[in-house]
């Protein structure tokens, strides 16, 4: 069977023992702890949680991150576009982890690592604090003046700011002003010369902003501000620093550099410590297992002598589980119980390593509960189907079934990126025959006025042909569905399968046989409106119809107590809005499967559109023949790519909606055991040591 | 003259509609794709490493622009513009111009809502990756109704340019 059969197996252990019960459950790798008093809440008065302390774990992967983080500053990891679709975990030897616990240093590297850490930082504090000081000076650059000049005069005040051209020029035809301060445009540096032409000063319109500088007596100072302000002049601040702006900024520069080379030499140092990359990353992994390893205590419980652990293992390992036990440790005694019905049960899936692949889907969905079913048997036929339909193209097919075997061969060791290239090595097999019996190869590249006159591929496409879906649509559309049917009523009859498993039969006839003779029924009396069926098969259609239709009113709203009530809801589920399914729903799902057709026309369309192009540009003299081969590479790698991707997404949908939606809840809680292995870092074992 | 003339007018129409097809797609691919970009460069900032999976993401409101190149292809081919020498009605060529104006309509408003379907998956992947197997199907509910816009523009243009086929078919 698919779902594993699991044990809940408790562990009673001295409370001396229970660190080394705990290593040696994690060193098996088969058993999931969980928390005993799930099981026996009674014990909750008895007994007290375990005191766990995890400071160890977390001081070392405190350090740990410190130095990765570093290292992903100056220089990450570049990563390749296949790990980028799926994160690959880490694969590490037990010689790697060996060298990494007792020989490698991680304490000098942490240190040095948090020196050129806080060292960076004072560097960057001091690059953003410069940056921003020259962000702030860069408007006053052309200032023709020395800054600490305009705070030299005793006898009067001056005033820096910007304003309005237009009010620049009623302000120094103003009379208060004039008797009161003398007003001066400050122009930029480089036209304040005294030998400069003053043609060359800049002409300003009445919306752009001039500087000005303003000179009064002190005690006028805060009734000229007031004024001015009447004037809209914003008052500037001017920095605190000798010189001109245009000097400081230098300055500024100057220092920037600097620090960028300082931060430079950090980068290189940091380099140097990124060789230990790997090493640290095994670290991390192993830190990171030893605080779950540490944290799993928390399930547990405690007297005074005696501590109790539960978990959960799968049957074909728990002869292993205590075998090493009692050699290891004969002070621990373990009970094996089945699980109850009901109870929340991790769910393992074993498989044969042809259906493999196809658990993907259902890892996407959401595994199944532990007294369900796995269904990814049931669903690789329909999905290969529904891909190749879609992809179908021989050529397209050949591509992809050695890019997968390619892919397959370099990623071996990733179970969750191998297994995904294995279902891309499975679909391109229907995609393959689908190519074949629709006749495309590279759309219709294998036509004369492309390959020539009778050339191999137009023989043999033409010999394998049944049906070209570009000229014909209606006969695929009504293949597609057929198999829609098809699909919904296996879906129909899985359920019923689902039901049945759990126990509850009356259920299966009447949430599932029910429709299976209403829906055939209903298809008959709709083809009635296309074709003329014989007469016997239309009474055919309305006897299923009928007795499908009774029973479905009769028992649909079976929850309600109020027989009125229990009809119309019965009525109701008919149309599909309550109840287990509805006609409508049936329609609508059935419908949904013309994506086949249009997914597969789409294919080859583009195809052939990018062959036509292709032949249009052909005749350009000298390079034709070039452009015609280049815009082939293009256009069909393009149309290869977008429609793996189309293909691949809409039967997966099929499948999760329209598929999954009959029968399938999803629901149930992935086998997680105690060990070393999980989604980032797995431990290779040499053959021996399994 | 006058048989010209409106042949001329049916075929005129015919590749207008195409070009509305293909003009009203491509764009609501265009901005589907801009919407989900935006998304994606404020993810990427934070994460880089999902870029991979995200790119997937974005590009699936790019296949509207394709069902409209279809669509055209479809009825320049038809219609004799690229080779042969088919007869378009004024009639024919008025339905395949709404034709066109439909099913352009329809690649223009899936293609941004769906890019907005992939911004909340793109989120979603930025928050939970393990999530990017279900975030897939999110923009792919939408894009049903182009693809069924596209059913139907395909089945129609077949069907009316070439109406003895159908009646055969349906009237056996």
């Amino acid at each position: 069977m698919a779902i594993d059969r699991m044990k809940r197996v408790t562990f009673l252990a001295p409370v001396k023992a229970s660190q080394r019960l705990l290593k040696s459950l994690h060193n098996l790798g088969v058993c999931e702890v969980s928390d005993v008093l799930n099981h026996y809440p009674e014990f909750k008065e008895v007994f007290k949680r375990p005191e766990v302390v995890t400071e160890e774990c977390d001081t070392n992967l405190q350090k740990v991150q410190t130095v990765l983080n570093l290292m992903d500053v100056f220089c990450p990891v570049v990563k390749g576009f296949i790990q980028g679709l799926a994160p690959v975990p880490l694969l590490i030897t037990k010689e790697e982890l060996d060298y990494a616990l007792h020989k490698f240093d991680l304490e000098s590297v942490y240190q040095e690592a948090q020196e050129l850490d806080i060292e960076y930082r004072k560097l960057e504090r001091n690059v953003s604090n410069i940056e921003n000081q020259i962000s702030e000076l860069l408007p006053l650059e052309d200032l023709p003046f020395r800054v600490d000049f305009f705070r030299k005069p005793k006898r009067i005040k001056l005033l820096f700011g910007k304003v309005l051209y237009a009010n620049y020029q009623i302000l120094v035809k103003d009379e208060y002003i004039n008797k009161k301060c003398a007003v001066e445009l400050v122009y930029p540096g480089r036209y304040y010369r005294k030998d400069a032409d003053s043609a060359e000063k800049p002409v300003y319109g009445p919306k752009d902003f001039v500087f000005v500088m303003v000179a009064c007596l002190p005690e006028d100072f805060s009734e000229v501000q007031n004024k001015l302000k009447g004037f809209a002049f914003e008052e500037i601040t001017l920095p605190n620093i000798n010189g001109t702006v245009r000097d400081h900024i230098r300055e500024l520069k100057a220092d920037l550099s600097t620090l960028r080379v300082q931060i430079q030499e950090i980068a290189s140092k940091v380099q140097k410590l990124s060789v230990n990359r790997r090493t640290i990353e095994v670290l991390k992994a192993f830190w990171e297992n030893r605080k779950k390893m540490a944290l799993a205590r928390t399930f547990a419980i405690e007297g005074r002598w005696v501590q109790v652990l539960s978990g959960y293992v799968r049957e074909r390992d728990l002869p292993k589980l205590q075998e090493t036990l009692r050699s290891e440790m004969p002070e621990v005694s373990i009970f094996v119980e089945d699980p109850q019905p009901g109870e929340d049960v991790p769910v393992s899936i074993t498989l044969p390593s042809y259906i493999k692949p196809v658990q993907l889907l259902v890892n996407m969905y959401g595994l199944p509960p532990y007294d369900f079913f796995d269904p990814s048997p049931y669903l690789m036929w329909g999905f290969y189907l529904f891909f190749g339909i879609c992809f179908g193209d021989v050529a397209y097919g050949l591509i992809l079934l050695f890019a997968s075997l390619y892919l397959m061969k370099r990623t071996k060791p990733y179970e969750g990126v191998y297994n995904f290239s294995k279902l891309l090595f499975f679909a391109s097999i229907p995609t393959i025959v689908c190519g074949f019996l629709f006749g495309s190869f590279f759309g219709d590249l294998y036509k004369p006025e492309y390959l020539g006159e009778n050339n191999i591929f137009q023989r043999i496409m033409q010999a394998t042909t049944i049906l070209n879906p570009v000229d014909q649509p209606v006969y695929l559309l009504l293949f597609a569905l057929f198999v829609g049917v098809i699909n919904q009523f296996y879906g129909i009859g899985l359920k019923m399968y689902g039901m049945v498993k759990r126990g509850d039969k009356m259920g299966a006839i009447m949430d599932g046989l029910l429709w299976l003779i209403l829906l055939p029924g209903f298809i008959i009396l709709v083809s009635g409106m296309f074709v003329t069926p014989p007469a016997w098969l239309t009474t055919i259609g309305w006897i299923l119809f009928g007795i499908g239709a009774v029973g479905l009113v009769l028992t649909q709203g079976r929850d309600q107590k109020n027989p009125v009530a229990r009809f119309i809801m019965g009525m109701i589920s008919l149309y599909g809005i309550v109840g287990s399914y509805g006609i409508t729903s049936f329609i609508g799902d059935t419908m949904s499967y013309c994506r086949l057709l249009a997914l597969g026309l789409t294919t080859s369309i583009v195809a052939m559109s990018f062959n036509m192009i292709a032949n249009l540009l052909k005749p350009i003299p000298y390079v034709g023949f070039i452009i015609f081969i280049v815009v082939l590479i293009i256009g069909h790698l393009f149309n290869f790519l977008i429609s793996v991707m189309g293909a691949f997404v809409h039967s997966m949908r099929l499948i999760l909606v329209e598929f999954f939606g009959r029968f399938y809840e999803g629901g149930g809680k992935p086998f997680e055991p105690l060990g070393f292995d999980s989604e980032t870092a797995i431990l290779v074992r040499g053959e021996n040591q399994k | 003259m006058e048989h010209q003339l409106a042949i001329e007018i049916g075929r005129g129409l015919a590749i207008a509609g195409a070009g509305l097809a293909v003009g009203l797609g491509c764009s609501g691919s265009g901005k589907g794709i801009g919407i989900a970009s935006q998304a994606v460069g404020g993810v990427l900032s934070e994460k880089p490493d999902l870029f991979g999976r995200l790119l997937v993401l974005m590009a699936l409101p790019g296949t509207q622009g394709f069902y409209g190149f279809i669509t055209a292809i479809l009825i320049f081919v038809r219609s004799g513009l690229i080779a042969g020498q088919m007869i378009i009605t004024p009639g024919t060529g008025i339905a395949l111009f709404v034709l066109g104006l439909g099913v352009g309509l329809a690649l223009y408003f899936s293609a941004q809502w769906q890019g907005e379907a992939s911004a909340a998956s793109i989120s979603l992947v930025a928050r939970r990756p393990e999530a990017f197997g279900r975030s897939v199907i999110l923009p792919a509910m939408v894009e049903t109704y182009a693809v069924v816009a596209l059913l139907v523009a395909i089945l129609a243009i077949n069907w009316l340019t070439a109406p003895n086929d159908v009646t055969a078919f349906i009237r056996q």
